[in-house]
């Protein structure tokens, strides 16, 4: 009976106005995310939107995507938001005096995504540009290489280099004797001891 | 004994390593006064240097048209075992299709 009495009275039929009137979320988790009515969702919005135009560089574009400056960038967003989301992907607008969050996050996805993977495309294409510049110096760089020989090949190679070092050893060896029989010679004709009267080099 | 050539023996002396050009110099114009018998010495000793050199350049000819002659017989079965081998590759991979045709 007390339950009855509670739902028919007017507190509770006010509460109940109330309720279908802000929408209030049933869930107490729910509840806690509802915006503070304290501050303006507009004046947020647009504190967000120019926030968010700082970041709008290319650079800075794309990192927001998920690069790790834009973490970071992030990160300082979301410390004056409640939500990156509503940054991002919530626009307020006012309609018949409230104000009504519109949602653009699939337009605003969309094209950052497009613009993302065209930024993207580039760099890859600037990163393959410079990798190919490199791989080139480089190549230019480095010596050049032998072609390999054939073992066979090399092998008669290397016995000729003997049989002609040993053969030039002979020559030397026959050339050392015919020089000490020329110098013999020089010194037994007496020319050497003699006065020549040639006193410069001819040849 | 060898027969002196006087001719002979200065485009020896002309060609000669053995002595330095001054040396050379001081033979031609004291050769006069060296008897035949050291002037024959002298052309013994020259041609003797020559043959020397010359055995020597015989040598390396006969090495080096050796080796010129190992070498492209290795390169010619080298190119022909190369041809052979890609031969066989073209057969086994016409094989291969046939079989899968």
């Amino acid at each position: 009976m007390k339950q009855l009495d509670f739902l028919t009275s007017d507190i509770h039929q006010n509460w109940l106005w109330n309720v279908k009137d802000v929408n209030v979320p049933q869930n107490p988790e729910q509840e806690n995310e509802k915006p503070d009515d304290s501050k303006d969702p507009l004046k947020e919005s647009q504190d967000a939107e120019e926030e968010a135009k700082k970041l709008e560089d290319p650079k800075k574009k794309e990192n927001v995507e998920g690069g790790e400056a834009g973490k970071a960038d992030l990160g300082k967003v979301e410390g004056n938001v409640k939500n990156v989301g509503d940054l991002k992907e919530v626009e307020y607008k006012s309609v018949n005096g409230r104000t009504v969050e519109v949602d653009v996050s699939e337009k605003n996805a969309a094209e950052a995504t497009r613009e993302a993977h065209r930024d993207e495309r580039q760099e890859a294409a600037r990163a393959k540009a410079e990798l190919a510049k490199e791989m080139k110096l480089h190549s230019e760089e480095a010596p050049e290489t032998e072609e390999p020989k054939n073992p066979e090949l090399a092998k008669v190679e290397k016995e000729q280099t003997g049989e002609e070092e040993k053969a030039k050893g002979e020559e030397e060896k026959d050339m050392a004797g015919v020089q000490e029989n020329a110098d013999t010679w020089l010194k037994e004709s007496g020319v050497e001891n003699q006065d020549t009267g040639v006193g410069t080099n001819v040849g | 004994m060898m027969n002196l050539n006087l001719s002979l023996l200065l485009r020896l002396l002309d060609a000669s390593e053995v002595y330095t050009d001054m040396q050379k110099a001081a033979i031609r114009a004291k050769l006069d006064t060296v008897s035949d018998v050291k002037k024959t010495e002298l052309q013994a000793i020259l041609e003797n240097e020559q043959k020397v050199k010359t055995e020597y350049f015989k040598k390396l000819v006969v090495i080096r048209k050796k080796a010129a002659q190992k070498k492209m017989r290795i390169m010619y079965q080298t190119a022909e075992a190369s041809s052979d081998k890609e031969e066989e590759k073209e057969l086994s991979n016409l094989d291969y299709q046939l079989a899968h045709l």
